[in-house]
């Protein structure tokens, strides 16, 4: 006997619409499964940072409540920020539970939403300070070395920026942040960090459809 | 008259003996009851060296059970006759209000005594023909009489096996579902607070129901969970699977066990239509968790104790039961522990994400090492991380011997249907599932060839520690500050870590193999000790036994947990699970001597390759209890109230050669 609540599917695609309304550039979904990667799925373990490949797609936005940044244990939260997607190696995407690589915007973590696997298409949330437009321009936006965001303290992150600048690591080109941008849209204005994660879900089940089950977690009905 | 006289004779015999209350096994524990009745363990299993008997709690549908009885302990009952009954289980108020016996196997079957102890005395209570449906209950319960009178009731001093709880239970295959069909539901209450949660479709006749909440790993999802799920559902548990915040870390993963346990337990009115309002228990929940997931359970549980999180819906005392699989060990010790709740670990050898290698990677077994409540674990070979959940993908494994998807499932299921019941419904029987070894005792569902190492304690406070090798770092001294003598070889007492990023034995690294401490923390303190058997030798370790623990007689049993010293030559060369036996000696020194090949093996570490150029995973602790009364049984003249020195025997006679060996925690239980 199964007694399903309605699933996300319809909920899903009115929000989305409602939410993200730009124009998304998605790609072809991919069907493969993890273990049609051959191997053991124990993956490489990078030891430095690395650069991403690039940005697909950008769309800023602000938040009428503010959202914790789940991914600092300092308690801090946002008002402001980016949704983007971005791509990245496949292979430094699969979900391990070790210390995985950690994405970075500048400073601090990026909130990810998803691993990117097997897509390489990483759909993340980059706070900003509000006023503060060209930090997509001005900032490091990378994979850091292995490690666990929520056990990392402010002079980790700083170490860690300063390790991808001596490897050479460098802002995204102007020109692909631009194109980003024009693709996600005109900023977005949410209430708060539920329809945040609900966009950036969106983007999870357009972009890396793989990871559809994590994305539809993000958009379930309320109970009822 | 004549029968009246014989009956009246028979029980002056009896009480005469008086020693009619000497329980020999599980049973033992069974202080407090009603005068009237005689508790002794008869219902058990056969075994084809000393003591030759055993007592068991459960048997699965379709095997044979038998009962035994030492008749070294009742001399006077030699040469006579009684019937020997099985009857439903009954409780003591109800055997006290109606003694009648009405047997369900078969008729009663008329026994005779005869000298000659346990060996002689054994008598097949049940070929396998018992039902093992209880309806929601796991197991149904037996309980076994001794008619000496024959007058087909229960008489006061007549032995009984189950005058407190059943005698022996039988139980259905604990892989397969209950009797109760499933509903599921899907909802979120906000951000990370996404659920399913897996009820039984009747619930509203069932009144208030445990909970059981699953906690995913990274990059896992909580629909992922639904084959144990429905399965536990289906027994009669709610069972809740949230949404994981993992990618940032296990204190995350923490929060959401916390947050999303919290807004269950509140929002029951609307959960599932309500359909689960007020029939689910908050004082009643464990928490299952899996890699990430497994820390973070283990977490929120020290969070929720110590104050640092206050639930609305639930409290401390609320969690029964807290159970990782696979976890990683991001945190430091002594703030990620499971303290005095009651624990299992589950964990499968071919991991190969959470490897618990000899490097800085996680290390599981650190977990069951720092729990301070009744643990246990079951360290399955060929069993890769992802093969706990369902949601398919990379097995995330790797050695030989792989068992698969499913067949991780079976052992899943039925030991975390056997867990939650013991723990969040009092089901005693499935003590076994805890105390008993994989070696002899496995779900039924076990495919030919699966080897698991398993292990137990109880509570802190529930036994005496003879040697745990944590205090006197002399290797002449115990913990408890009697002596020790030995004739093993290569005698070292250290920490119980292997950091040296190989699993290849070197002499400079003599704990080898040992992954029981999570790297560079100083708050897990665990130690062991190793030491070598030569080829073809026989060699002890001797343990005396200071004057406060000398006292055996009612303690329950002894344990010890043992292990092959992964990749060295020796257990190279043994190649196969190793076997041993224990001595008892007593102040007059008397002694008796037992193989522990009947109790548990001891296996061979996984035939893994990695870390280093040899074959062989990590050490495998297994633990081996044997019930004290078992040393002085068959009339052997051991004084059990003055036991002086427990020595571990191996090599030939009884034991294999040569081995290399790791010892842990020599411990008196008590009842």
């Amino acid at each position: 006997v199964k007694t399903s609540q309605p699933r996300a599917s319809t909920f899903v695609l009115g929000a989305l619409a409602l939410i993200l309304g730009g124009v998304f550039l998605a790609p072809r979904a991919r069907s493969q499964r993890a273990n049609d990667e051959g191997g053991f799925g124990t993956g490489p373990e990078p030891h430095g940072p690395r650069a991403i490949l690039g940005l697909r797609w950008a769309r800023a936005f602000t938040l009428e409540r503010a959202a914790p940044q789940r991914f600092l244990a300092d308690g801090s939260s946002f008002l402001a920020g980016w949704l983007v997607v971005l791509q990245a190696q496949s292979e430094l995407c699969l979900p391990r539970q070790e210390p995985e690589p950690i994405l970075m915007f500048g400073a601090q973590p990026a909130l990810r939403v998803n691993h990117g696997w097997p897509s390489g298409h990483i759909v993340a949330i980059l706070p900003h300070d509000a006023g503060r437009a060209q930090a997509l321009f001005e900032e490091l936006l990378f994979l850091s070395e292995p490690g666990v965001s929520d056990q990392l303290g402010a002079g980790d992150w700083q170490a860690r920026v300063r390790r991808a600048q001596q490897a050479g690591l460098s802002p995204l080109e102007a020109g692909s942040v631009q194109l980003a941008l024009q693709r996600g849209g005109a900023p977005l204005v949410l209430t708060d960090e539920e329809q945040l994660w609900q966009a950036a879900a969106g983007l999870v089940l357009l972009w890396s459809p793989d990871e559809r089950e994590l994305a539809e977690a993000f958009l379930l009905p309320a109970p009822r | 008259v004549l029968a009246t006289t014989a009956i009246a004779g028979l029980l002056a015999v009896a009480a005469q003996v008086g020693t009619l209350q000497v329980s020999a096994g599980p049973h033992a524990a069974a202080g407090g009851l009603e005068p009237r009745l005689r508790e002794h363990s008869l219902a058990g299993l056969p075994l084809a060296a000393a003591p030759f008997f055993r007592s068991v709690r459960v048997v699965y549908q379709g095997q044979a059970i038998w009962a035994g009885l030492d008749t070294t302990d009742f001399p006077g009952l030699v040469g006579t006759s009684a019937k020997l009954y099985v009857v439903d289980d009954k409780s003591l108020a109800q055997w006290i209000a109606n003694p009648v016996l009405m047997d369900v196997a078969g008729g009663p079957k008329l026994v005779t005594f005869a000298a000659g102890g346990l060996a002689s005395n054994q008598w097949l209570l049940d070929s396998g023909a018992l039902s093992g449906d209880a309806g929601l209950v796991l197991g149904r319960g037996y309980d076994v009489v001794l008619d000496l009178d024959q007058d087909g009731q229960l008489d006061p001093l007549e032995p009984i096996d189950g005058s407190l709880g059943a005698g022996f239970s039988v139980w259905l295959d604990p892989s397969l579902n209950g009797p109760l069909a499933t509903s599921e539901a899907t909802y979120s209450g906000g951000t990370f607070l996404g659920q399913v949660v897996y009820y039984p479709t009747s619930i509203a006749s069932l009144g208030l129901r445990p909970l059981v909440v699953f906690s995913h790993g990274n990059g896992h999802s909580y629909l992922w969970y639904g084959h144990v799920g429905r399965h536990l559902a289906s027994w009669g548990f709610v069972v809740m699977s949230h949404q994981n915040d993992t990618m940032p870390g296990t204190e995350t993963a923490a929060t959401t066990t916390l947050t999303n346990t919290d807004y269950f337990l509140g929002n029951l009115g609307s959960i599932a239509g309500g359909a689960l309002a007020g029939h689910v228990d908050p004082l009643n929940v464990a928490w299952i968790g899996h890699s990430r997931g497994g820390e973070g359970v283990v977490r929120a549980w020290y969070r929720l104790s110590t104050g640092n999180y206050l639930a609305s819906n639930y409290a401390p005392d609320s969690i029964r039961f807290v159970c990782p699989m696979a976890p990683v060990t991001f945190l430091a010790g002594n703030t990620s522990t499971s303290q005095d709740r009651p624990f299992c670990l589950l964990y499968g050898a071919a991991d190969s994400d959470v490897q618990g290698a000899p490097s800085t990677g996680s290390k599981p077994f650190a977990f069951y090492e720092r729990a301070d409540g009744p643990k246990s674990l079951l360290y399955l070979q060929g069993v890769g991380h992802a093969w706990f959940h369902s949601g398919g993908g990379s097995c995330f494994c790797s050695g030989p011997s792989l068992i698969g998807e499913a067949q991780t499932h079976v052992l899943q299921k039925s030991y975390l249907l056997a867990l939650c019941s013991l723990y969040q419904l009092d089901n005693s029987a499935a003590r076994d599932f805890v105390e008993r070894s994989f070696s002899e005792f496995q779900p039924p569902s076990t495919l030919p060839g699966v080897v698991a190492a398993t292990e137990h304690r109880p509570a802190l406070g529930r036994f005496s520690v003879i040697d745990d090798f944590q205090t006197q770092s002399s290797l002449l001294v115990s913990s408890s500050g009697g002596s020790v003598t030995f004739s093993v070889v290569n005698l070292v007492e250290g920490d119980s870590k292997d950091e040296d990023g190989s699993f290849d034995f070197f002499a400079n690294v003599p704990l080898n193999g040992m992954t029981r401490r999570r790297a560079g923390d100083l708050t897990d303190t665990q130690r062991a000790a190793v030491f070598d058997v030569p080829p073809g030798a026989s060699a002890y370790y001797e343990l005396e036994l200071v004057a406060a623990l000398r006292d055996c007689a009612s303690r329950e049993a002894l344990s010890f947990r043992l292990c092959q010293g992964t990749r060295h030559p020796h257990t190279d060369q043994l190649a196969s699970a190793l076997s041993m036996a224990v001595t008892l000696r007593d102040g007059a020194g008397a002694s008796s001597t037992l193989s522990m090949a009947p109790y548990a093996s001891v296996t061979r570490p996984y035939l893994r390759t990695g870390y280093g150029s040899g074959t062989g995973w990590a050490n495998e602790f297994c633990t081996v209890r044997v019930p004290l009364a078992h040393f002085g049984a068959n009339g052997v003249a051991l004084d059990l109230k003055d036991v002086r020195a427990v020595r571990l025997e191996f090599g030939p006679p009884l034991g294999s050669a040569p081995g290399r060996i790791g010892l842990d925690d020599v411990l008196l239980l008590d009842p």
